[in-house]
């Protein structure tokens, strides 16, 4: 009977998992998806049942956020504070000591914003005091900079008043 | 036919009333702004190219306002205008007009005839250097010598990212 066959469909932050069949075959499916992507599966019990399947998903808050996701978390507005906050994006998240106006052009790229002159907004940045040119110069005598301890900080104030 | 009075959808900037623009000071303007334009859209070596040869003729239309306010003909002949080089003469000997930014302003006006005149690609970081100077020579000009504010005439966002902070 047709009615035999389930489809199930879990979406949730970049993780996707889809799978067609009977009861069996969609539990197997469940519990290999929950095997490969649960750090530490738990056995815990409420009342003698389960915990429901949702409470089981992988914890994907430690997942790296995108740049764009990340970008748009300030909220900032004008160029020379998003290259800001892509500079504090590289350092932080995607572990680069230092970076260059090439990176914040892939980072505008990336993160689906319309460009502007990175190269001035560093600049601005370091007139502003929240950028600095970095000590290890980059490859191809291309300028390297890093953000000042204001910089990150001012970054940091805006994401925690947001999510205030 | 007529021509309507306004472009649909578009209001043209806010600029102080009261006084006439001179043609000459009007256009300086617009290739101003349309250089800074370039200049903040990216850092490609395209917009660079274009940003600077925007703003070196802001610059050269600037300097012929102020010949043309001193009394003094923007003319070499019926059919010429003169050109940077004579505006600078002119302003120097004949309205005691001094240009302390004078040193950088040539280099930028060397860097747009490689440009006009050959095939240079302007970096990111000249360019900037260039403009930067630049901005900072025009708003003194417009100041002291034109006795107009260029915030009453460019975007408030170019000039912010621009200009220092008062």
């Amino acid at each position: 009977m047709a009615g035999d066959r389930f489809r199930i469909r879990i979406s949730r932050s970049g993780l996707d998992f889809e799978a067609e069949g009977d009861r069996k075959f969609i539990q197997e499916m469940i519990a290999k998806f929950l095997g490969e992507n649960t750090p530490a599966p738990r056995e815990k019990a409420v009342g003698g049942r389960a915990e429901p399947t949702h409470h089981e998903l992988p914890d994907v808050s430690s997942k790296k956020q995108s740049v764009g996701e990340f970008v748009r978390t300030t909220a900032f507005k004008r160029h020379v504070d998003v290259v800001l906050a892509f500079g504090y994006y590289l350092e932080k998240m995607a572990g680069l000591t230092s970076f260059t106006a090439a990176d914040i052009n892939t980072c505008y790229y990336e993160a689906k914003l319309e460009s502007s002159n990175s190269s001035q907004m560093l600049i601005n940045n370091i007139k502003r005091g929240l950028a600095m040119e970095a000590k290890d110069q980059g490859k191809k005598g291309k300028r390297s900079y890093t953000l000042t301890r204001s910089g990150e900080q001012k970054v940091e104030e805006v994401i925690r008043d947001n999510n205030a | 036919m007529a021509k309507k009075a306004s472009a649909a959808g578009k209001s043209p900037p806010k600029r102080k009333t009261g006084s006439v623009l001179s043609p000459l000071f009007r256009s300086a303007l617009e290739v101003l702004e349309h250089g800074i334009w370039h200049f903040f859209r990216s850092d490609t070596s395209i917009d660079m190219k274009f940003a600077l040869l925007h703003v070196d003729q802001a610059i050269e239309l600037l300097l012929k306002e102020r010949v043309r306010r001193g009394g003094k003909s923007i003319y070499k002949n019926p059919k010429e205008t003169i050109n940077i080089w004579s505006a600078y003469t002119i302003l120097e000997n004949d309205l005691a007009c001094t240009i302390p930014e004078k040193p950088d302003l040539e280099l930028l006006h060397e860097e747009r005839n490689n440009i006009q005149h050959k095939y240079s690609n302007p970096s990111a970081e000249d360019a900037a250097f260039h403009v930067n100077q630049a901005i900072l020579f025009i708003d003194r000009f417009c100041r002291d010598e034109l006795k107009v504010d260029l915030h009453d005439h460019l975007p408030a966002e170019y000039l912010d990212e621009l200009l220092p902070k008062p």
